[in-house]
């Protein structure tokens, strides 16, 4: 007999549906009676009909939804309309995560979502349900099942064992929440500047008078290097907003983190208000990322990510659902990957060699003159406007970035392991096992044949490779990148026997 | 190293073709609507854009190879990346044929190795006649059939 979800689902259902469908009822009323086809009578007639509607049709939803764990699947029966019926083996199951919000904690209560490989979004979630009953899922449904019997329970509320293997201190979380960069919050901050509306307009325009900006925000009458100054106040100050909110999101989110090993998983809990816990198996970790912005780089610090086959793409960067360790003391960083890896990722790469610092020297430089002639030609074709060479000054910066990319690009292969390290701003070394590769790429673009250059791509089936990450290793030498992509080969032959 | 069918190149020059048509058309379209664009020039740019379609599809059907070797699919191919990839059997998942209605026109069929990696879906072997295409998928499913080892 399957399980209900908790009662409060019922609840908070028929609520929600019973508002939407009613409002709606309420609208359609509203248009009728500007066409004049009822009168006051039949909008509250429609919306109470709706109303009924929606609420009987949110709990109709939660009686029909059912769940069970029997003979090593999660069974899980949903649809009022269309039933559908899904079974996942446990042995498939590779993340399990847990999230309680503020209101879910205040009443006991907690959202499971359950990973498997297939399939680009959540396999299954189940909201809501007793703090109690996810602990107890988690349990089963963590380690692939066999493991589940001999993991010792989780505690009370759910909370990895005694001896975690990492615990985010306060320097470490204070480094994390002021280091790292958030470009989603920069989104928000740009459109939701505008809704805080005159007293922004009016800080910026008073700093950016100095340079030469407008008295007033009229579009009508702005020049463009009046435009150009304004851009060059508000800008930064986006770049500031975003940053303290995505400082405040990241507290939120991961205060308390602690990462433990419990039996052949490993479990994380983190966050202030919402609570985020969950598990994921050991045996189908795929790769380990270390990441590193330059100022950690100078502080020593570094942020790990565990990637699994479960999480598609989008989801894993989403901020509530990395499975990850946010920010370590580089040391702690490397000790974890060692534990978990067995190589040690802080060693001397193999940079490409010093002819490919020369393309990325050209290609910088192509890409200045392009937006500099891109300026140049508007400035004189659309007039009124004499700013066109500052981003020529770029030049200048072309072969330190040029010299910043090669340095921070290579690769070691070592024993049972790749190593790829790439990226000057968001620096990633990613821990590529032998055994979980699944293709391997040797390319050479027409640029990289006249230099005799060839980029090596190790697919796993980390989601991580789906954000347009993955392990590559850049610019080899064309003899190394033939003899790479070889043995990388037999060691997946040795493997598959 | 096998080569691909000779006929997947009318299948490409068609592409060729159409890409040139498009443009030609967009031309039209922005010389109707945006900017005057002199006739010769829409001209020009769709003859371009065919031309160069055309010489990539012969240098395409040219460079493309594959083998099944004892361990691996092995394809070699791309005109201005040059792309070698391997895919061990081991890792594959399942196998598909595919015949769109072009190919079923020209009569050819494309062979697609599934593995659990992020990039797998790009392991298509395009331009077989229809008869190797079912040939090489049986092929290919024999030597991956599972020995019941997790593929991820």
């Amino acid at each position: 007999m399957p399980t209900r979800l908790h009662p409060a689902t019922a609840v908070v259902d028929t609520l929600t549906y019973g508002v939407q469908v009613g409002s709606t009822g309420f609208f359609l009323g509203m248009l009728a009676m500007g066409a004049d086809a009822t009168g006051v009578e039949g909008v509250f007639l429609l919306a109470a009909v709706g109303l009924v509607l929606g609420a009987g049709y949110g709990l109709a939803r939660w009686l029909a939804f059912g769940y069970a764990v029997e003979d090593g699947t999660l069974r899980i029966v949903s649809g009022v309309l269309r039933r559908r019926e899904r079974e996942i083996p446990l042995g498939r199951v590779q993340n399990v995560d847990v999230q309680r919000g503020v209101l879910q904690r205040l009443f006991g209560l907690a959202e499971l979502r359950v990973e498997t490989a297939g399939g680009s979004g959540t396999e299954a979630t189940l909201a809501v349900v007793s703090d109690d009953e996810a602990a107890r899922l988690q349990g089963r449904l963590g380690g692939g099942g066999d493991a589940a019997v001999t993991a010792p329970a989780p505690d009370a509320d759910g909370a990895p064992d005694q001896a975690p293997l990492f615990r985010l201190g306060r320097r470490e979380l204070a480094a994390y929440v002021l280091t790292e960069f958030r470009p989603g919050t920069l989104l928000v901050v740009v459109l939701g500047g505008p809704l805080v509306g005159p007293v922004v307009a009016d800080l910026l325009l008073a700093a950016a008078a100095p340079l030469g900006g407008p008295e007033r925000l009229a579009w009508q009458t702005l020049t463009a290097d009046e435009a150009i100054a304004l851009a060059l106040v508000s800008i930064p100050a986006a770049v500031v907003g975003a940053w303290v909110l995505g400082a405040a999101l990241a507290y939120n989110g991961y205060r308390g983190f602690v990462l433990a090993e419990r039996g052949s998983d490993l479990a994380y809990r983190r966050g202030l208000l919402t609570e985020y816990s969950g598990t994921i198996p050991l045996a189908r970790v795929q790769t380990v990322t270390l990441r590193e912005n330059p100022l950690q780089r100078v502080l020593g610090f570094a942020g790990l990510t565990v990637d699994t086959a479960g999480y598609a793409g989008e989801e894993a960067g989403n901020s509530g659902r990395r499975s990850a360790v946010p920010m370590a003391d580089r040391e702690r960083a490397l000790a974890l990957v060692r534990h978990l890896e067995g190589v040690d990722a802080g060693r001397a790469f193999t940079r490409p060699p010093r002819r490919a610092r020369r393309r990325y020297a050209v290609r910088y430089a192509l890409a200045v003159a392009a937006v500099t002639a891109a300026a140049y030609v508007d400035a004189r074709s659309l007039g009124g406007f004499s700013l066109w060479w500052p981003p020529a000054l770029l030049f200048a910066a072309v072969p330190p970035a040029a010299h910043l990319t090669w340095a921070n690009r290579g690769h070691v292969d070592a024993g049972d392991h790749l190593l790829v390290q790439s990226g000057f701003w968001r620096r990633r070394t990613v821990v590529v096992p032998h055994d979980r590769l699944q293709t391997v790429h040797r390319s050479r673009t027409v640029f990289q044949r006249r230099r005799a250059l060839a980029d090596v791509v190790a697919d796993t089936a980390s989601g991580a490779v789906l954000r347009g990450g993955g392990a590559v290793v850049h610019d080899l030498d064309d003899g190394d990148a033939a003899a790479l992509a070889s043995r990388l080969r037999a060691a997946l032959d040795d493997r598959g026997g | 190293m096998e080569r691909l069918d000779s006929r997947v190149r009318v299948a490409w020059s068609l592409g060729a073709l159409a890409g040139g048509a498009v443009v030609g058309a967009l031309a039209v379209f922005a010389d109707r609507f945006v900017v005057p664009v002199p006739t010769w020039a829409v001209a020009a740019v769709a003859v371009a854009v065919a031309a160069l379609g055309l010489v990539h599809a012969a240098l395409r059907y040219r460079r493309w190879r594959y083998a099944v070797q004892a361990d691996a699919l092995y394809l070699e191919r791309g005109v201005l990346t040059e792309v070698e990839t391997a895919v061990p059997f081991v890792r594959i998942q399942h196998v598909d044929t595919r015949r769109g209605p072009l190919a079923r026109l020209l009569g050819l069929a494309t062979v697609v190795v599934y593995t659990a990696g992020s990039r797998g879906a790009d392991v298509a072997v395009p331009g077989l006649s229809p008869a190797r295409a079912r040939e090489l998928r049986d092929e290919i499913r024999s030597l991956a059939g599972g020995d019941g080892e997790d593929a991820v």
